[in-house]
């Protein structure tokens, strides 16, 4: 007797997101967890490329993620559930920049050696939110962490393509010549 | 360490940073927001709204043409069927905010949202959800922008895809030809190394190389190092692609330390295919005109030929004994009757019309050679000469513009002269913008300086010609 197995191809991770949205939908904490799990990077970054500080950004992603659990029921099946994150994300990111009474202060930016990152993840985040313009930390957060195409943060961004590449392509070499030299100093 | 490693790097430290788990960011978060909603279970409503749809399709098989009434909002499609890229999904069009709540915690349930009439047994769709303690704040509207053609995009990654390079290795793409009959498209684009130049068949997703050549900033390096000259220190007079003989090669000249080095280039192999030095004298700096003496004109006569070549040499700045192939015609046929001059001096075409009974120099126009085409500078019409008042208690009349004094042709623009064009161009003064970054690059065959500022609420970018300081290319995107 042979036993033959169905093979499915493996699922997209797009189609992987939705499917957890549906299941969230449903009521399944755990599907919410591995939701969360999957996407907290990029709604991270963006929230804090956005607001600038780490505790803003902490509060964003809460706001954002119950938005989401609210939300998961008339969620639309269309292939891109990142851009429906990210506009959430990015809606509580903007409402957080107009109702905060004060810019944060450089020493906001540090954030938590409790987190586990490494000296030059801190780095590297402290000359992202020091260095680069908000359009051009916007745009390094949804490429580099959320990992949208450069024609979809055009979209996203109401920019022309050529002025998102580049934003892109200084910010990355702003960031660079930061990482560089501090590698120099020490 | 190149993009690929720092997004690498970008991407860690975002999830390092960000926390771990969901509840460890509700307990940081001050206790008003600590109120999280149990969710009510959407499974039943999610059957019966499917169920809903089913028994409305049968319905309208069946061929009743009854319209159902259901409780479904119908949304835009987040996606045009003509287009790949992702639209974000449309805001919600019928959300009212919600006021917040006196003791100031935080509601999760939706707004409520007035009650629609709606087929018996199916429950109303939940809206989209609200933040409901603050209203909505619109996003900024998108500076207008042309809707992108698919077409290009679909040829960028069909591009990409054959020339093995990722799209965060691409600095810039230029399309030069889009055929609407066989649907194929002609593109550039850069990395820091190499141009490709690919034609892409979009309808039959074929894309062809047409040419692979190394960078222009790739090729001037290589000549500056096989010179061993200081980049910092050395003035670049010339830079061209030429791709009318084989091989195709870069053609550079540049001067440094009182000499002139002229190189070509191997644009496919970057090898050096010629390399001449010789002792430079820089020319004496050419004496910028002055307004030129106007004739005095005599009723009934004409300027000599001679009469009207100098007048136009000595407006551009050319010495008239030296200048190339002239043509000079009489033209009477306009309502004042004028000379057409036109001639040449080292690359550029200059075109003077000169009125024939006084001199006066009625419109001039100044070409230079891009390295592929000639482009027209901007032409001025000569100042009129101020109205001389009749009667003595009239207005003192408002004072002629100044002109724009011809630059004579050196084949290098200064970058304050590319500043000052770019800024005017959008219709300010130096001063009055800030955040202002001018570079030369090299990256493209022809040269230019990027320039890049602000002014009010927008972001101005903008490519002037290094050679010839014509705008090439100019965007303009709100301010970041």
């Amino acid at each position: 007797m042979v036993f033959l197995s169905a093979v499915s191809a493996p699922a997209s991770p797009n189609a992987e997101l939705e499917r957890l949205i549906g299941a969230v939908a449903d009521g399944n904490t755990e599907a919410f967890a591995e939701l969360y799990r999957r996407t907290k990077g990029a709604v991270y970054a963006l929230a804090l490329s956005v607001l600038r500080s780490p505790q803003d950004a902490e509060d964003v992603m809460q706001d954002t993620f119950l938005s989401l659990q609210a939300g998961a029921g008339s969620y639309r099946a269309q292939g891109t559930p990142m851009a429906w994150i990210m506009t959430v994300c990015r809606n509580h990111s903007l409402k957080r920049l107009q109702t905060r009474k004060h810019e944060p202060l450089p020493e906001e930016w540090e954030l938590s050696e409790a987190r586990g990152l490494s000296q030059e993840e801190r780095v590297l985040l402290r000359q992202l939110l020091s260095s680069l313009g908000e359009a051009e930390r916007q745009i390094v957060a949804l490429h580099a962490a959320a990992g949208f195409k450069h024609r979809e943060i055009a979209a996203m961004l109401g920019l022309p393509l050529a002025t998102v590449l580049s934003k892109y392509h200084r910010a990355m070499k702003k960031l660079r010549k930061q990482l560089e030299q501090e590698d120099d100093a020490r | 360490m190149t993009n690929r490693d720092l997004e690498k790097k970008l991407r860690s430290a975002f999830e390092h940073a960000a926390p771990d788990r969901f509840d460890a960011v509700s307990c940081s978060a001050p206790l008003e927001k600590g109120n999280v909603k149990v969710m009510q279970p959407a499974k039943k409503n999610r059957y019966i709204a499917r169920f809903a749809a089913l028994a409305a399709a049968l319905v309208l098989v069946a061929g009743v043409g009854l319209f159902a009434r259901s409780n479904f909002r119908t949304e835009a499609p987040a996606y045009s069927a003509d287009t790949d890229a992702p639209q974000l999904p449309a805001e919600p069009e019928n959300v009212a905010p919600v006021a917040p709540s006196p003791d100031g915690a935080g509601q999760l349930e939706p707004p409520a949202t007035p009650a629609a009439p709606h087929a018996p047994g199916v429950p109303q769709a939940p809206s989209w959800p609200v933040t409901p303690d603050v209203p909505m704040v619109p996003m900024a509207p998108p500076v207008p922008v042309a809707p992108p053609d698919p077409r290009i995009e679909i040829a960028l990654e069909l591009a990409y895809a054959d020339a093995g390079v990722e799209e965060s290795e691409v600095e810039s793409f230029t399309v030069r030809d889009i055929d609407e009959q066989t649907g194929s498209v002609e593109l550039e684009f850069y990395t820091s190394e190499v141009q490709y130049r690919y034609r892409v068949n979009v309808n039959a997703a074929v894309a062809a190389l047409l040419r692979q050549i190394i960078s222009g900033s790739r090729a001037l390096e290589t000549a500056l190092a096989h010179a061993g000259v200081d980049p910092m220190n050395t003035k670049v007079t010339q830079m061209l692609l030429d791709d009318l003989m084989e091989p195709v090669h870069y053609d550079y000249v540049f001067i440094y330390e009182g000499y002139e080095y002229v190189y070509e280039i191997d644009a496919a192999t970057g090898g050096v295919l010629k390399a001449e030095k010789q002792e430079y004298t820089a020319p004496e700096t050419p004496v910028l005109p002055t307004v030129p003496a106007k004739p005095v004109p005599t009723p009934g006569t004409t300027l000599l030929t001679t009469e009207v070549i100098e007048i136009a040499c000595t407006h551009a700045g050319v010495p008239s004994d030296k200048i190339g192939p002239m043509e000079l015609t009489m033209d009477d046929d306009e309502a004042v009757r004028h000379y057409d001059l036109k001639f040449q001096y080292e690359g550029a075409v200059y075109f003077y019309e000169i009125e024939a009974s006084n001199g006066e120099i009625l419109t001039w126009q100044k070409s230079a050679y891009s390295g592929t085409e000639f482009v027209t500078l901007p032409s001025v019409p000569y100042p009129p000469t101020p109205a001389v008042p009749v009667n003595p208690v009239a207005p003192v009349p408002t004072p002629a513009p100044v002109p724009i004094e011809p630059q004579p042709l050196t084949g290098v623009v200064p970058k304050d002269r590319a500043v000052q064009i770019a800024v005017e161009h959008a219709g300010f003064t130096v001063e009055a913008v800030r955040d202002l970054t001018a570079e030369l690059d090299f990256s493209d065959n022809l040269g230019h300086y990027r320039i890049v500022f602000k002014a009010g609420a927008a972001e101005y970018l903008y490519k002037v010609h290094y050679g010839a300081g014509n705008i090439m290319e100019w965007t303009k995107a709100d301010a970041g």
